[in-house]
């Protein structure tokens, strides 16, 4: 059985009650036609029942035999979710740090690190990095706020 | 106000915008993992504090560029730079690997160009006309043609339509957090004030198409990207060849313009379609993917068709034609203007400013292909480990530079890890990019067409266009629910 698509069924169906249940909180006055409520009542209704057919397909489905995931495999998996994680932590490090130390400082310690996540089978270059994150980093400030003049935040370095 | 238009466009500044925009372009579209979309939307930012002509010309840039730019990786590297060049791929490396490189990068070059000028001239002529008629569109009618989009896209993207249809409906659930549309009245936010607004489009396609992409590379081990070498003599082909392919080109250019112009259909499922088409319709269907300039011209024709097909029902209607579109439509809110039949009325000269922007554009690709290919091929080789992050620093400056807010940031980082789950469940993205789109499209139009015939849902289906559109509708969802369930059934059989 297709556990992956099972647990989508799932987690849709979920949702819809979720929904179903938040909208309840809606404050609505409608006078003619439907209210505020209608549409996330229907959105609620059809994940239920998208939920209920991705299921049903998934039962429907024939009993295929699964072949087996040997050690290195199952090593790979870990490793490549271990990489998206750093990925994800980078980020949100380099988002709370960016009010208070600005934009400057936190792309190019975000740059490095990242650069070393993705690197992960290669030598690693470290002075080269450092370099590019730098470069990288004040050139589309620079290129950013002066001639384009968006706006981004500076923090620590004034 | 055509010349108008036109002269307004012909400024140094803009010119070089067209330009630089258009290299961008082919440098984003011609490097695998970071798509035309990324690059557009990357680029909206900067355009904040342009004049709305030179903003628009340089995202127009930026998109023609970058549909064309995946012919140099398909035919280089055997990985298509952007979806819509998937099909080159087919074609172009093998011609590319029997030492002819250089013939099918000049062939996809010079009917990319003849694809989207054909695509252009459609525009310049339909469009006003459409928007003339969709001039008496009214709430049942954007209802209608909301729907419909998002039913074809959910059909269209990915093979399974269930899950596509999940991906409308969670983009279209995401549009109810914030004010409802008509009584105002805060919906979903949970007491947090920064939901009060909803939330924005722009960090929802950077996080969606953008941040999603660097997750995918994480743990991905890179491939060495070797280029093909090659050399093009002129052209890269024969006169003869090019009389050739006279009825594959315009075959292919009317798909690409006309599936561009459905909303929601773009330009990778343009050449998909257009590619399919003309092996069926060859004399010598078994020689497709073995390296015949056919597949290539349809696919590369189709693709830059599609371009500017897409264009139609975003400036006369503000629905998107595809992914890229929708980006562009933002671009256009961006500068404080609304894209739909008003704007050939209010706006006729930047419309017409516009057309001849993407005209240049077109120009200058193919010169800068031809002239310029060295470049490109040197920075294909550009490690993606390096780019990637870099990417994502122009992204988070992207999100914040909208509302200067960094709670659009954090949207955006929602988005891509949204995105990402997203694709390790096989659920196409564009559904739910479009169903953000076009939900409030749909909510208002039913709500204010209810209100309109006080409470019936029969006009809906009684007035001409309206009734029309949802019927074809209702068509689409029975064909595709009908070949999910024999699909299913012959799996069955054959077990």
């Amino acid at each position: 059985m297709n556990k992956k698509n099972f647990g989508l069924g799932v987690f849709v169906i979920a949702l819809g009650f979720a929904m179903f249940l938040a909208s309840l909180g809606i404050k609505d006055f409608a006078a003619v036609g439907v209210g505020a409520t209608f549409f996330p009542r229907l959105a609620s209704m059809g994940f239920v029942i998208l939920g209920a057919l991705l299921i049903i397909q998934v039962l429907r489905k024939p009993e295929t035999t699964g072949r087996e995931t040997d050690s290195s495999e199952v090593a790979d998996t870990r490793k490549k979710y271990y990489s998206i994680v750093q990925s994800i932590v980078l980020i949100v490090l380099f988002l709370t740090l960016l009010e208070t130390l600005g934009y400057i400082i936190c792309s190019a310690l975000y740059i490095f690190f990242q650069i070393l996540v993705l690197a992960n089978e290669k030598k690693k270059r470290y002075v080269l990095y450092g370099i590019i994150s730098v470069i990288s980093s004040l050139t589309t400030y620079v290129l950013f706020v002066r001639v384009f003049q968006v706006m981004i935040p500076r923090g620590i370095l004034g | 106000m055509i010349v108008e238009g036109i002269m307004s466009v012909l400024t140094v500044k803009t010119i070089s915008l067209i330009f630089g925009g258009t290299v961008l372009g082919i440098l984003f579209g011609s490097i695998p993992g970071i798509t035309v979309t990324m690059g557009v939307a990357l680029f909206l930012p900067i355009t904040f504090s342009m004049e709305p002509v030179q903003g628009l010309s340089l995202l127009m840039g930026l998109y023609i560029g970058g549909t064309s730019g995946g012919l140099i990786s398909a035919v280089l590297l055997n990985i298509p730079g952007t979806p819509a060049s998937i099909c080159t791929c087919f074609d172009g490396s093998p011609l590319a690997q029997q030492g002819k490189a250089g013939k099918a990068l000049g062939i996809g070059i010079v009917f990319s160009f003849l694809g989207g000028m054909f695509s252009l001239i459609v525009l310049f002529f339909v469009s006003p006309w459409l928007a003339s008629v969709a001039l008496n569109f009214g709430a049942y009618e954007y209802f209608s043609i909301g729907i419909f989009s998002l039913t074809l896209v959910s059909t269209m993207s990915g093979k399974s339509f269930i899950k596509g249809l999940i991906s409308a409906l969670l983009g279209f659930s995401f549009t109810f957090i914030g004010m409802a549309p008509i009584t105002a009245l805060p919906r979903f936010t949970f007491g947090f004030k920064q939901l009060n607004g909803g939330l924005s489009l722009l960090p929802i396609l950077i996080g969606l198409f953008a941040v999603s992409q660097l997750f995918e590379s994480s743990g991905e081990t890179e491939q060495e990207v070797k280029p093909i070498e090659y050399s093009i003599k002129g052209f890269g082909f024969s006169l003869k060849e090019f009389v050739s392919q006279k009825w594959n080109f315009l075959r292919s250019a009317v798909i690409g313009t006309g599936v561009g112009i459905l909303p929601g259909l773009g330009g990778a499922i343009c050449s998909v379609v257009a590619y399919g088409v003309a092996k069926k319709q060859s004399k010598y269907p078994e020689k497709f993917g073995t390296g015949v300039i056919d597949g290539i011209v349809a696919s590369e024709t189709a693709n830059n068709a599609s371009t500017g097909g897409a264009l139609v029902p975003l400036m006369t209607l503000g629905i998107p034609g595809d992914n890229t579109t929708a980006i562009l439509l933002a671009g256009f809110m961006v500068h404080g203007i609304t894209p739909g039949p008003l704007l050939f009325e209010n706006n006729g000269v930047l419309v017409y400013g516009i057309f001849t922007a993407l005209v240049l554009a077109n120009i200058f690709m193919i010169i800068s292909e031809f002239g310029g290919m060295r470049l490109f091929v040197k920075v294909l080789a550009v490690p993606k480990h390096i780019l990637l992050p870099i990417v994502i620093t122009l992204c988070v400056i992207g999100s914040y530079g909208l509302n200067n807010r960094m709670f659009d940031v954090w949207t955006m980082l929602f988005f891509g890890v949204l995105g990402f789950g997203m694709k390790k469940f096989d659920i196409p993205s564009t559904p739910l990019l479009l169903g953000a789109i076009l939900g409030p499209i749909i909510e208002t139009g039913l709500r204010r067409g209810l209100m309109r015939s006080r409470g019936s849902f029969l006009p809906f289906f009684t007035e001409p266009i309206s009734g029309a559109i949802l019927i074809i509708t209702i068509l689409i969802v029975l064909y595709s629910a009908l070949k999910t369930f024999r699909k299913a059934s012959l799996k069955k059989r054959v077990q």
